[in-house]
């Protein structure tokens, strides 16, 4: 019964979550049996969150969708022999995600990972809040460009995509303690960034 | 700043992002300890993780993106089975009662606090009607699956005619129907929108629990069918709880008004509810009705809180154990009845458990999978 974040409350429906609740493991399961609609309910929780985050690594819209769209494909069509290794189902998704990323990156010469000139995040409309708040939202954003890739892909993993350690440590291949000390040290680099605000 | 106690990053980027446990929230504010500078430190992470979770990202859509992919997989189109759909909407037409006439007299009535009281004269068992629960609950087996996916993508959904929503235990859900109105649904919970609904002609049927936000409009009525009861408004907001397993099914209005009958007794006049005030009916349709109730903290469910005053152990863990999806019980009939007074908002469930137990005078045990409230003195 992992069908959900055990223990946790259950989601609001109004906020955009990427962990679903009530998917996740049981849905690999479904899968694998050919059951298209745990499929789709795969598909649907994961595309926006996964499109932007390999729009991040490779700097581009429409590919980030090609590839993301390849490898939901490449699931369904080789889900008998399904097996994902990694601990949650997330994991397994922002991993793949983001090794297509990188190989489409070296296929296609540029060597752009996680880009200065990918989209930048962009402040987050906040028609109410006030001038401070959109103040720190534009240096947020600058302060986030501003990071060294990975501990700045560590960063977004973590707190964009509400990934674990163990998560972040999978999609990166990298040690559960690498990706502690990259947050760490990015969460240091952005309050010295943002010691105006603070 | 002095740092004789240098900040725990790791420690305080836990808590910002979510990821901690009580002890580890009130570790930081033990270091934070009343000292403005820290308390400003750790407000500025936290602010950086809450900017980073909030930043735009382009988006994209899933919908459309879907949809071919099911062409180019060839997967059926029906993620919402239509052959489900006229049972669906034939079961909830027939059983729509009798209207009620009006110059029946009106239901026994008590006002005091919102508790069961058994009827002086024993009414007919209402035998509610569930033909339209027992289809609902096979069309909701088969398109809980299916539904799932639209309930989990948070955003409101448009239904097709005859269709049913269902919420699995630890799940909530959003659903805007075509005239306007906005249900929340809370765990364990099945909403039947029949293929009639329109603006012209409003009725939903319900088993579990749901916050209606009704758009107005005086000439159709909004209905929902509710276990034996029938609440009926213009353009109202309110809270109906209908779960199988309780013995009674409550409205609770916020603002507008709500005419609320128990059709299955021909006897039964309408009683008008307005805000604040929450109506308890039983099988046996006693209704009581509670004033000035505070409606705000029994729909509080609908933000992400729960809110339970002097409600005995059992009731609270039943509902604790929906909302999470626990498996959590009380383990000795005594402390059963126990009044508790609490509210959860973000918490896990072993600390939700602890705090219950501690509220009781009791303890925490696990018996494989389950967690037990057992008095002190008991055997692990």
């Amino acid at each position: 019964m992992n069908r959900h974040a055990r223990g946790r409350p259950p989601a609001d429906p109004e906020r955009p979550a990427v962990a679903l609740v009530g998917g996740g493991d049981d849905w690999v399961a479904r899968i694998r049996h050919g059951d298209p609609s745990a499929f789709e309910a795969m598909y649907l929780a994961y595309y926006q969150p996964l499109c932007a985050f390999v729009a991040r690594c490779i700097g581009e819209r429409d590919r980030s969708e090609e590839l993301v769209q390849d490898l939901f494909c490449r699931i369904w069509e080789g889900r008998e022999a399904w097996r994902p290794a990694e601990a949650t189902l997330r994991g397994y998704l922002f991993r793949a995600a983001r090794n297509r990323a990188l190989n489409d990156l070296k296929h296609r010469r540029r060597e752009r990972e996680f880009a200065e000139s990918s989209p930048p995040a962009e402040p987050a409309p906040t028609p109410e809040a006030g001038a401070e708040a959109r103040d720190f939202a534009a240096a947020l954003a600058a302060a986030l460009a501003g990071l060294p890739p990975r501990c700045r892909e560590a960063c977004v993993l973590r707190w964009q995509y509400g990934l674990s350690h163990a998560e972040i440590a999978t999609t990166m291949d990298v040690a559960v303690k690498a990706v502690e000390a990259l947050i760490t040290r990015g969460l240091k680099a952005m309050r010295i960034a943002l010691s105006a605000f603070g | 700043m002095v740092d004789n106690e240098p900040p725990d990053w790791s420690l305080m980027e836990r808590v910002a992002a979510g990821h901690a446990t009580e002890g580890q929230r009130a570790a930081v504010e033990q270091w934070i300890g009343g000292d403005p500078e820290r308390r400003a430190l750790f407000e500025l992470v936290r602010r950086i993780v809450a900017g980073t979770r909030d930043s735009a990202a382009p988006t994209f859509d899933a919908d459309a993106a879907l949809a071919r992919a099911r062409i180019r997989l060839g997967l059926p189109s029906a993620a919402t089975p239509s052959s489900v759909s006229p049972s669906v909407s034939s079961s909830v037409s027939s059983s729509v009662p009798p209207s009620v006439p009006p110059s029946v007299p009106s239901l026994p009535m008590a006002v005091r606090p919102a508790r069961q009281r058994p009827a002086r004269r024993p009414m007919a068992a209402p035998g509610a009607p569930g033909i339209w629960r027992q289809a609902a609950l096979a069309a909701g087996i088969v398109l809980a699956v299916a539904l799932g996916v639209t309930l989990s993508t948070s955003r409101p959904v448009a239904p097709v005619p005859g269709r049913t929503f269902v919420t699995s235990r630890g799940e909530r859900a959003s659903v805007l129907l075509r005239d306007g109105t906005r249900v929340a649904l809370a765990p364990a919970t099945r909403l039947t929108v029949p293929s009639t609904f329109d603006a012209g002609h409003r009725t939903v049927a319900l088993e579990g629990e749901a916050f209606f936000s009704v758009v107005h409009d005086a000439r159709a009525p909004f209905t929902v069918r509710a276990g034996n009861v029938v609440a009926t408004d213009v353009g109202t907001s309110f809270d109906v709880r209908a779960y199988a397993g309780d013995r009674t099914v409550a409205v609770a209005v916020r603002d507008g008004r709500v005419s609320l009958a128990a059709p299955a007794t021909s006897r039964a006049r309408p009683v008008s509810l307005g805000a604040g005030d929450l109506a308890t009916v039983t099988r046996d349709t006693v209704l009581a009705v509670a004033h000035g109730a505070d409606v705000t903290e029994l729909s509080a469910w609908t933000g992400g809180r729960l809110v339970f005053r002097a409600t005995p152990l059992r009731d609270v863990v039943t509902a604790v154990a929906r909302w999470y999806d626990a498996d959590l019980a009380v383990g000795d009939p005594s402390l059963g009845s126990v009044p508790v007074t609490a509210s959860f908002e973000d918490e896990r469930l072993d600390d939700v458990a602890l705090v219950l137990a501690r509220a009781v005078d009791a303890r925490v045990a696990r018996r494989g999978s389950t967690l037990l409230i057992v008095p002190t003195g008991s055997r692990p």
